[in-house]
């Protein structure tokens, strides 16, 4: 049942202050000239030629050293259209009340309308839907949200 | 019949999809991949199912993957995934429940009403 995820993280090289002497091993040396700041460790694996864990290895000595940070990967936000036909479909399940209901709703996940993580969709559609009494409405609601949700997943 | 599935399935980190009836009766299974050992055969369902009578909906976290299981008017539905974060599934699961309630879809399964 094991699937491995991807390793989406990038590192980039450090300009190293400190006059201390530097020992690198052949594998460390020939990881730091594969990073460019945009290739995923699984990329810099494939072209280095050394195993995952060897690969992993030498990225830890080149960060202990100082030589190599890791960059995490930026989390995608759900664009700002996305929210006016999300506002759209809360009135139409419950008219003027649900006005400052997604705000809210955002606010409570914490975060707000410029920066709301996509992963977080589905708890915000979640919340929204039980403010919603009719079941039938609120299960229309969770339905269209589904829709876009995919769609922006294709994105 | 795949169509009220689909949803589901198509969610991220899930592999496949059990549903069976309230007697524990296996009313049909799809899986997006193979698992490693045939999870209609390995593991005593019907024990597993009774022992959850009363319960509406639970998620078991194992080391490599997650079973989900949600009581539906048919009988429970099992779902087995990645461990990934299961907000989606749970939004789509539940208009799988809802189409469930449908007696042309009943039909379709095969579940005597």
């Amino acid at each position: 049942m094991n699937q491995k995820q991807p390793d989406k993280k990038t590192f980039r090289r450090v300009r190293r202050s400190g006059g201390n002497d530097l020992k690198l091993s052949g594998m460390a040396l020939n990881i730091l000239r594969e990073l460019d700041g945009e290739s995923s460790l699984d990329q810099i694996v494939l072209r280095s030629g050394l195993t995952h864990a060897e690969a992993q290895n030498a990225l830890a000595a080149l960060v202990k050293q100082g030589l190599v940070e890791a960059i995490e990967p930026a989390e995608p936000v759900v664009p700002a259209e996305i929210f006016s036909r999300i506002q759209s479909s809360i009135a139409k399940a419950l008219g003027p009340v649900g006005e400052f209901l997604l705000d809210e709703k955002m606010e409570d996940l914490g975060h707000s309308i410029e920066e709301f993580p996509i992963h977080l969709l589905p708890e915000l559609v979640e919340d929204i839907a039980q403010e919603i009494r009719r079941p039938e409405i609120s299960l229309s609601f969770k339905r269209q949200m589904i829709e876009l949700i995919r769609t922006l997943n294709r994105l | 019949m795949d169509r009220i599935f689909r949803d589901s399935l198509d969610v991220s980190g899930v592999r496949g999809i059990m549903l069976y009836t309230t007697d524990e009766k296996l009313v049909c299974s799809k899986f997006n991949r193979p698992l490693r050992s045939d999870p209609e055969k390995s593991v005593e369902w019907a024990l597993f199912l009774n022992s959850l009578k009363g319960v509406q909906e639970l998620e078991l976290l194992f080391e490599d993957g997650r079973l989900y299981v949600r009581k539906t008017v048919v009988g429970p539905l099992i779902v087995f995934m990645d461990l990934v974060p299961v907000s989606m599934l749970k939004l789509t699961t539940e208009i799988l429940a809802n189409s469930l309630d449908d007696r042309r879809i009943k039909k379709e399964l095969g579940i005597q009403t």
